[in-house]
């Protein structure tokens, strides 16, 4: 029986950074990275159509992200080769970036299951963490050949992504992955009752682990954009995180007070058609879009950003809520949102009530005061919140498993 | 005698960069210059120096009796000052000749006849500034932006005086009386319309596979031109104005498909012929206005897109907006009065920024749109307009 201390995972992602898309990338990042603080390995395992993985055992190496190669060209080729930065070594290695579920050419629970395959007889390890559908196939597999304990930690659902029905296929791999795990975890009390309604899972085998976040860039010194303050979506442009809605009080607002302005951080498959509904309104240019922001971008738009607006429709966790809080911003979060279950200084609001928030936008935009003592309090609450102790229940969690 | 008045226009706008509005851009990084500077570097290579050659070879060659007409924006001068001084110098040479004849428009090519007098009448003189510091010349002939016409821009154009011929569109006349001048409304200036059918012969089908002419030769065209030269009754003052891009040359239609041989025959064999020979559009004067049908154009009308209209610019919902917010904006940046910033803004104007902004999917129109787009998609050209924008606004503050 191993120590708790060192244990070995084999955690399976198929989103890290540098490849980000959604709060998946920065949760497995900021989880392992308290895990190799507190003497974990981690065998990180990214899709690759190579048989390429990342042995962790310092918290530098999250960064560094230095590959073990098994196929000896590769790695000849990989060690002669000069690099720009992480994403120029993942092209080499072609390491992918996360395409939409299905489309053509995208990356499959198959394909992650045959790179699990050529890597399993090279490492060594005590449990197996897959994060999300995309890897549930591939700890299947790592589970019947090794007969290690598997944890599959739920970050969203085809029910929230979808807004909907969903992918059938999806939902069979969701349901597979979560009946045959040891563990299922969840982000939130919100997604485990979602986990244990929709997928019928034994409530005695989920465990909630809610996200922290983790700032990589130091606070720039806060400035001002505009005459107005700013109220801020960011996100994916997804119908789960309502940024339709979000322009829909953004709108109302306006109608009553023009001393506003509205970012919209993000992209995603809604982009068009919000950016033609903003026009629609003739809102000039107080509603504006950004494109997509890198994480340095994500730093930078806070510090002149002043209201979080985060009206999603279902929404597991949602990491940005306590990304802006950490940085003084007062957020108005939709209540069917995982991170209302660890904040109290926050807004919350039912996503369909956009009077609701637009009022709760307009007294405080006109009460600065009210708005900068609850911006201090988030960002003490905020402060409050880390890695570590999310990283200590997961270890109690794989000690429960391995024992 | 078929008066062939031959008028190309040369433009480039400046193109947008990606603009981090939360960043506090500077105002100069809102253009993507190395993206202009490629585009004219490219377009000197392919359309204005082989162009300029052809024409002044052909003026050599012919003496003044070949004539042709530009009308070229600021923002092309003074991108071409920037980055192609070879392709200045040559322009400058051709107006050296005498053999070309300069038209005068708003410096930006912009859409502001149909918004504000005021703004629109300041661009005409910088772009007259402009042609007298570039070419010692003064323009008698104005075409207002895409030919865009409506009875406004001959009123704000009288107080100025200087012109006496305006170019518009043959739909604004009626196409059937094309090929005679007209009378703007208020009597203060004659209008030439453009023959948009012979034009496009030349500037759209020339390449056109499925067209029964195809392969354009020049001895086909002036059959063409012959015919509608018999279809007006020998009319003694007979005009037709072919007026396209100057990129046309190399650029939209590539020098391998023959267009530049195809102008120095056409040149050749009208200059050859009985009854045809090249005018500047400016010798429409020579009709006595009292003959000439009055004109009333209540709508504009532009050389644009199949309806011919101001829709190419201003039908969706992101062209509205965008435009709505630029009005704004250059009132506020001309009362407070930074040059600059007026700069700036007035390179936004220009209309392309507008026309990338139409739909892209639809008709042959929207094909044309998307062409003749640098960026992504309508949203992607919306999206950078507006923080374009803003950013002024921003340094505004």
């Amino acid at each position: 029986m191993p120590r708790a201390a060192s244990f070995r995972v084999l955690t399976l992602t198929w989103e890290f950074p540098p490849l980000i898309v959604g709060g998946l990338g920065m949760a497995c990042y900021g989880l392992v990275r308290a895990m190799l603080e507190m003497g974990v390995q981690v065998v990180l395992v990214l899709p690759s159509r190579k048989p390429v993985f990342f042995e962790l055992s310092d918290v530098s190496h999250a960064d560094q992200l230095d590959p073990a190669i098994l196929d000896p060209d590769l790695k000849r080729g990989y060690g002669m080769a000069r690099f720009g930065n992480t994403l120029d070594r993942f092209r080499f290695l072609e390491v992918l970036c996360p395409p939409v579920a299905y489309s053509p050419g995208a990356l499959t629970p198959g394909m992650y299951r045959s790179q699990i395959e050529s890597i399993l007889p090279h490492v060594d390890f005590d449990v197996i963490h897959a994060h999300d559908w995309l890897t549930y196939e591939a700890g299947l597999y790592g589970k019947g050949v090794t007969g290690k304990p598997l944890v599959c930690h739920v970050h969203s659902t085809e029910y929230d992504r979808a807004c909907g029905a969903g992918d059938q296929r999806i939902h069979q791999v969701e349901r597979m992955g979560l009946e045959t795990a040891d563990r299922v975890v969840t982000v939130s009390r919100f997604t485990a009752d979602r986990v244990r309604d929709c997928y019928s899972i034994d409530p005695g085998r989920i465990r909630v682990v809610h996200n922290a976040y983790f700032m990589e860039y130091p606070e720039p010194s806060r400035g001002r954009l505009f005459r107005e303050p700013v109220v801020l979506f960011m996100g994916r442009m997804t119908c789960q995180k309502g940024p339709d809605i979000f322009l829909e009080v953004a709108r109302r607002v306006l109608i009553r007070h023009r001393m506003v302005r509205f970012l919209m951080a993000g992209e995603g498959d809604m982009m068009d058609r919000l950016v033609h509904r903003s026009a629609h309104s003739s809102l000039g240019n107080r509603v504006l879009f950004t494109g997509f922001l890198n994480r340095e971008g994500v730093s930078r738009i806070l510090a002149v950003s002043d209201i979080l607006l985060a009206p999603s429709i279902t929404d597991p966790f949602n990491i940005t809520v306590l990304e802006a809080m950490s940085r003084g911003l007062v957020a108005v979060v939709s209540r069917r949102s995982g991170v209302t279950e660890v904040v109290r200084h926050i807004l919350t609001a039912d996503y369909w009530d956009v009077e609701d928030m637009a009022g709760m936008i307009l007294s405080l935009l006109k009460n600065p005061g009210k708005r900068r003592r609850m911006g201090e309090l988030a960002k003490q609450e905020a402060e409050r919140i880390h890695w570590h102790d999310r990283a200590l229940k997961m270890r109690e969690l794989y000690g429960e498993l391995v024992c | 005698m078929l008066n062939v008045a031959l008028c190309f226009h040369v433009h480039q706008p400046y193109r947008l960069g990606h603009i981090r509005v939360y960043d506090r851009t500077a105002c100069g990084e809102i253009f993507d210059d190395a993206l202009n500077r490629a585009m004219v570097e490219r377009v000197t290579r392919v359309c204005y120096l082989p162009a300029g050659e052809l024409f002044c070879s052909l003026i050599e060659r012919y003496g003044p009796d070949f004539k042709i007409a530009l009308s070229i924006t600021g923002t092309v001068v003074e991108q071409l000052r920037d980055w192609a001084p070879e392709a200045r110098e040559q322009f400058r040479k051709l107006a050296g000749t005498g053999s070309l004849e300069f038209i005068g428009e708003t410096y930006y090519h912009s859409l502001f006849s149909l918004f504000d007098r005021e703004e629109f009448v300041e661009q005409v003189h910088m772009h007259l500034e402009m042609l007298k510091d570039e070419y010692d010349l003064t323009p008698q002939v104005f075409r207002n932006t895409e030919l865009l016409y409506d009875d406004r821009v001959s009123d704000y154009l009288s107080a100025m005086g200087q012109f006496r011929v305006v170019l518009c569109e043959d739909a604004a006349a009626g196409c059937a009386i094309s090929g005679r001048p007209c009378r703007s409304y208020n009597e203060r200036h004659m209008l030439l319309p453009r023959n948009h059918v012979l034009t496009d012969d030349i500037a759209f089908r020339f390449q056109d596979r499925e067209w029964s002419e195809y392969p354009l030769t020049a001895e086909k065209f002036t059959a063409r031109l012959e015919r509608y030269y018999e279809e007006g009754g020998h009319d003694h003052d007979r005009f037709l104005l072919l007026y396209m891009d100057y990129e046309t040359l190399g650029e939209h239609i590539l020098s391998d498909s023959g267009i530049f041989q195809f102008f120095e025959h056409l040149a050749e064999i009208i200059l050859l012929h009985d009854s045809m020979r090249f005018v500047w559009p400016s010798e429409v004067r020579s009709c006595n206005m009292e003959t000439l049908e009055k004109l009333f154009v209540k709508h504009p009308v532009s050389w644009a897109d199949s309806k011919k209209d101001h829709g190419a610019w201003l039908s969706s919902d992101l062209q509205r907006n965008a435009m709505g917010t630029l009005l704004e904006m250059v009132s506020r940046i001309r009362s407070q009065g930074d040059a600059d910033l007026l700069e700036t803004v007035r390179r936004l104007s220009s209309s392309d920024h507008f026309y990338c902004m139409f739909p892209w999917k639809g008709d042959a129109d929207a094909e044309v749109h998307r062409h003749f787009s640098s960026y992504g998609s309508p949203e992607d050209a919306y999206v950078r307009y507006l923080n374009a924008l803003t950013v002024l606004e921003q340094h505004l503050e």
